[in-house]
Order: C-alpha cells, then sequence, then structure tokens
C-alpha cells in the first residue's frame, strides 16, 4: 500500500510538471525534445514521461467496474477472489489513511479520480508491468520475495549469446539472465563476459523450481528491507505483449568498470518484421485474467483452483469409527496431503484435504529452445492429479487393515464437487450474453477474455468429470467395486 | 508515449504503434527482422537508473515512510499472518506467479 500511495503521488507530481511545462510552452518556443534526444534525459524526465505515458484505466478486475465485475464474472471463483482483494486493499488504505492523518499529506488523486481510485490504479500498473527486482540487483529477494538470490560462485555461460551485442560491455561485464519459453519455469543463470573464464567454467543452471525448493529448506528472513520483495517497473519496455511460451530472455548486464547496470531483452527466436511479444511466465487464465486483465484461448496452463473434500471428525466416543479417522489422519500426514481442520464445521468438526487443482499434465523438460518445442510440452493424461485420488482414497479408507481405496461412493463425492463448480462457469456464449454491436473494444476484450478464461475452466472440468466417468464404468465392468488407485 | 520514446528508444529496433481500432490500443513493433540472438529495443539496453525501484521509491517518499513508520503497511509488515497475506498478495505481483 505505501508503495501504491508513493506511486500515485508521483503519478500526480508528473502531471502536475507537465501542467506546468505547457503553460510555459505557450510563452516560449519549445526545445525540450531538441534537448532531450542530444543529452542524456535526466531520472525524473524519464519516469515522468513513464508514468504519463501509462493508460489511465487499470487493466485488472479490481479497476473494472462494479457491475461490469459482478456481470461478468458471476459466479465464478475468480469474482470472490478479486472481491477479497479489494477488501484487502480497501482495508490496508484505511489504515494508511489513518496513519497519514495529521501530517501535510499531498495529493495523490491523478488521472482526475478520487484517491482510492488512484491508488487501485498504481497498484493495478504495478501488479500488471512489473519485472523481478533480482535484474537491477542480485543480491536482492528473489522471486516473489521467498528468496534471497545467491548468484553461482563461479559464473558461466548460460547460453550462446551473440558476441556482437556484447562488444560494447568490459570483459568483466557480468550478465544474469532470465530465459523463458515452453511451458516450463524459466532458467536463471549468471555468466561473465570473459570467454576465457566461461569456457572453464560448467554452466550454472538454477531453475525456479529448483530455487523454490530451496527455499523452502532454508529459513526465511523476516526483516527486509521495504520495498525489496516488489517487483519493478521497467519503461518502454513493458509495454511489450505476451504471448504464451514465447521464447525471449531478459538479461541484466553489470559493468564494474562505470558500476553502471543495463537491462535488456534478447530474442530467442528469428522474429519477422511485426508486432513483437515478450513472455510474463507460465500463467493460467486464472492468473492473467486476474493480474493482466487479459485471457488466451486454449491456454493450456489453465488449471481449476480450490478443490476441497472434507471428513467429518467422528465422535471421540466412537472407537471403530476414531480408529479409523486416526489411520485416515496418518495417512494424511504420509502422504504429505495439503489439509486443515475446522473445529467449527460440523457436529465435532471436519478435516479438509486441499486446496487441489486439475490441470493438464506438463513435460518436466527443461529445453527453453525454439517455440515449437511446446507442442512437446504437453503431455497425454488425465487432468485430475495423483494426489487427489490419494485423497479420495483417504476418504475411501474403510478398514484400517485393507488400506485406502477409492469405491464409487468417493468418485461420485467428486463429481458432485465438480458439478458444482461446472455450474458456475455458466453456459456458452451461444445464449446471448454478449455485448451489443455498440460496446467498446475494450468491453469486448474484456467479456472474451473472461469467455476464454470460462471456456478454459469448463473443458477441465468436463474433462475430469469424464475422467472419473470412464472410471466408474470400468469399475462397473469389473468383478470388484473397488479400485486400488494409490501409488507411491 | 512519444516523449518517452524519444528519451529512451535511441537505436532501437522496435516502434511503438498505437490502434485504437484494435481491442489492443499499443503495440510494440519490430522495424526490422530480427535473428535469435539479437537485442530487442535499445542497442545498449535501457539504464537501470531509469526503472522505477520500489526500494528507492519508498525511501524517497516520505508519505509512504510515514505509513511504513506506525505499521499502516500490511503487505510490509512481518508477522506471521501478515505474511501469508503477503504471500497472496505478492503472488500476483510479478511476472511469474
Amino acid at each position: 500500500m505505501a508503495f501504491w500511495i508513493a506511486l500515485a503521488v508521483m503519478g500526480r507530481e508528473a502531471e502536475e510538471r507537465q501542467q506546468t511545462s505547457e503553460s510555459k510552452k505557450r510563452k516560449h518556443v519549445d526545445t525540450s525534445a531538441e534537448q532531450s534526444t542530444s543529452t542524456k534525459p535526466t531520472q525524473q524526465q524519464v519516469h515522468d514521461a513513464y508514468l504519463l505515458s501509462l493508460p489511465k484505466e487499470g487493466p485488472d478486475p479490481c479497476c473494472w467496474s462494479k457491475e461490469e465485475r459482478d456481470t461478468l464474472l458471476n459466479g465464478t471463483p475468480l469474482l470472490t477472489q478479486i472481491n477479497t482483494t479489494l477488501k484487502q486493499i480497501e482495508d490496508d488504505y484505511r489504515r494508511a489513511t489513518t496513519a497519514l492523518k495529521g501530517i501535510n499529506l499531498p495529493p495523490f488523486a491523478i488521472n482526475g479520480q478520487g484517491t482510492f481510485p488512484s491508488v487501485l490504479w498504481a497498484r493495478s500498473m504495478h501488479i500488471s508491468r512489473s519485472f523481478p527486482r533480482s535484474l537491477i540487483d542480485e543480491e536482492g529477494v528473489w522471486w516473489q520475495g521467498r528468496k534471497k538470490y545467491q548468484p553461482p560462485p563461479e559464473s558461466g555461460p548460460v547460453d550462446k549469446a551473440k558476441a556482437t551485442n556484447n562488444a560494447a560491455l568490459d570483459d568483466d561485464s557480468t550478465v544474469l539472465s532470465v530465459r523463458l519459453g515452453g511451458y516450463r519455469a524459466p532458467v536463471i543463470t549468471t555468466h561473465q563476459l570473459d570467454q576465457s573464464k566461461e569456457d572453464s567454467k560448467p554452466p550454472p543452471q538454477q531453475t525456479l523450481a529448483e530455487d523454490t525448493k530451496q527455499q523452502s529448506q532454508s529459513q526465511q528472513s523476516k526483516h527486509h528491507t521495504p520495498g525489496s520483495s516488489l517487483g519493478i517497473l521497467i519503461p518502454l519496455m513493458d509495454m511489450i505483449d505476451h504471448k504464451n511460451a514465447h521464447p525471449v530472455q531478459w538479461e541484466s548486464v553489470y559493468n564494474p568498470s562505470t558500476q553502471t547496470r543495463s537491462i535488456r531483452f534478447r530474442s530467442c527466436v528469428e522474429v519477422k518484421e511485426g508486432e513483437l511479444y515478450n513472455n510474463y511466465g507460465p500463467k493460467g487464465n486464472l492468473e492473467l485474467l486476474a493480474t493482466y486483465g487479459f485471457a488466451i484461448s486454449n491456454n493450456v496452463l489453465d488449471s481449476v483452483e480450490g478443490i476441497v473434500l472434507g471428513i467429518s471428525i467422528p465422535n471421540s466416543e466412537d472407537e471403530q469409527e476414531s480408529s479409523r479417522y486416526q489411520a485416515q489422519v496418518e495417512l494424511v500426514k504420509e502422504y504429505d496431503t495439503p489439509h486443515r481442520i475446522d473445529k467449527d464445521r460440523g457436529e465435532f468438526g471436519v478435516l479438509f484435504l486441499g486446496p487441489f487443482s486439475l490441470h493438464r499434465k506438463l513435460s518436466s523438460s527443461t529445453n527453453h529452445g525454439n517455440e515449437e518445442d511446446k507442442s512437446e510440452d504437453v503431455s497425454e493424461g488425465g487432468v485430475i492429479p495423483d494426489e487427489l485420488y490419494r485423497a479420495l482414497s483417504i476418504i475411501g479408507l474403510e478398514n484400517v487393515e485393507e488400506g485406502p481405496m477409492v469405491s464409487i461412493d468417493e468418485m461420485e463425492i467428486l463429481k458432485e464437487v465438480l458439478t458444482k463448480k461446472l455450474e458456475g462457469f455458466g453456459t456458452a456464449w451461444a445464449d446471448g450474453k454478449r455485448s451489443s454491436e455498440t460496446s467498446t473494444s475494450r468491453q469486448l476484450m474484456r467479456e472474451e477474455s473472461v469467455e476464454a478464461y470460462k471456456v478454459g475452466q469448463r473443458r477441465l472440468l468436463q474433462l475430469a468429470l469424464a475422467e472419473l466417468d470412464s472410471l466408474m464404468a470400468d469399475n462397473d465392468d469389473g468383478d470388484d467395486e473397488e479400485v486400488e488407485t494409490v501409488t507411491t | 508515449m512519444d516523449s518517452l520514446i524519444n528519451l529512451l528508444n535511441h537505436n532501437s529496433n522496435f516502434t511503438i504503434v498505437t490502434n485504437k481500432t484494435t481491442t489492443k490500443q499499443r503495440q510494440v513493433i519490430a522495424t526490422k527482422s530480427l535473428s535469435a540472438g539479437d537485442i530487442i529495443g535499445p542497442s545498449n539496453g535501457l539504464p537501470a537508473k531509469y526503472v522505477l525501484d520500489p526500494v528507492e521509491i519508498l525511501k524517497c517518499s516520505d508519505v509512504a515512510q510515514k505509513v511504513l513508520s506506525i505499521g499502516g503497511d500490511r503487505s510490509m509488515s512481518s508477522s506471521d499472518k501478515d505474511d501469508e497475506y503477503k504471500r497472496g498478495l505478492m503472488k500476483r505481483r510479478w511476472h511469474f506467479g
């Protein structure tokens, strides 16, 4: 919140400076454009120009009108998520403005809006355009503030970057590279430009997945510099649109001689004259829509989130049921199943298993090569993850001696949960929900994006239901009523 | 927009066009074909001093410092409960979720 207010204040100040400048222009011949190209612009000049170039309206659903949100997202989990987020922002805003009472508060209402909409605007600009801060501070907090980045002790090359593009840099310059492409986690590496040093060292490569794993094993620092876990805004480069799986490399080059750093993007494939693309990372439509306000048709990274199953906690006086419940709890621990206990639900409380997600199984390959490789990333198979089947088998445990089993009953429970979720996504556009021809292009884009999100959710849920039907049909055909699905 | 391009986009292989007839009002267009390995945008990259860094902005903002100093920002505090809130918030802040 503090940063968003600060950003809104900067935006307001940029507006004021622009107004002052325009007022002066009326009296004098303007030479600023000529000056700006002949000398290096100041930081403030760039920041002002950047803030003034930003769209006046935030793209994410928090900045949509309430009516638009309620109409387009009605019944979807995204609406609940957005409303929760808005409530949190509003609470934070109240706390902040209460804190600011009594001081000489600079105005931060920009774009002719009130202060709260201006904070929402600043937040929207930030979340939808930011890049990892480690691009300017390798020692800084790493991805999502979860890891303190540790550069490899012996740096090596990440790839065969073209030497011609490094001609202006010193041999001692170091390059931090973030390579994106396909549907996998980005590969992050550092290397020095000095070829002799490169050749003598193995290329250390660390994926985000490895990074996160290491983080979970280490103690997270709870005290850090304010803002060090937030993304940075890179003027100009943040205007490039997203394309799923598009191979691109972000680079941060540090020149120790001049103690300067620069940020650059590198194309990883041949690009014809025309629209350029960036890659905002492997994201499903839920995240794309919530963060950037758009979604992609047939996004293979889609997932249906938030599937939770419950086990009623039995009366402790019922020995048989208690024994079964204890065995279930042991299995939850053994399978490392996400769970929580809500003692206020049911007669004696409920053990909730989850949340789980439905998603297509993607290859774990780490090849970040050509765009054409992406077809190899999507593997065949069901959309119900093994963890969810395990959770069903825990629920299906009837006899401690026999162990966990999935029967028709558990599959019916899951079917019911999924069917209810499916209902929330309504039906296709054919029933006349599309706006009239008078809708603006912005409204149409939002409608199309929401529809792409809903179609993706419906498709996954339908695939999961078909998967369950197929299993249940197989089960009916067999002699046994139960199928052991647990694998370890 | 023109002002920003004038300030930063020297020796660049892209330009930004405004097209209000499409749903995307702005597009970044390559002005020539690029090969694999080519730099996108200004040939020398963008000096990091032009980046908007939250750490520096928070340091220089009296308003933000005041909010932080009296705990008026949950996303910046460090209690366990707030960390949980912060993680949810952070998930959507960067290009990688």
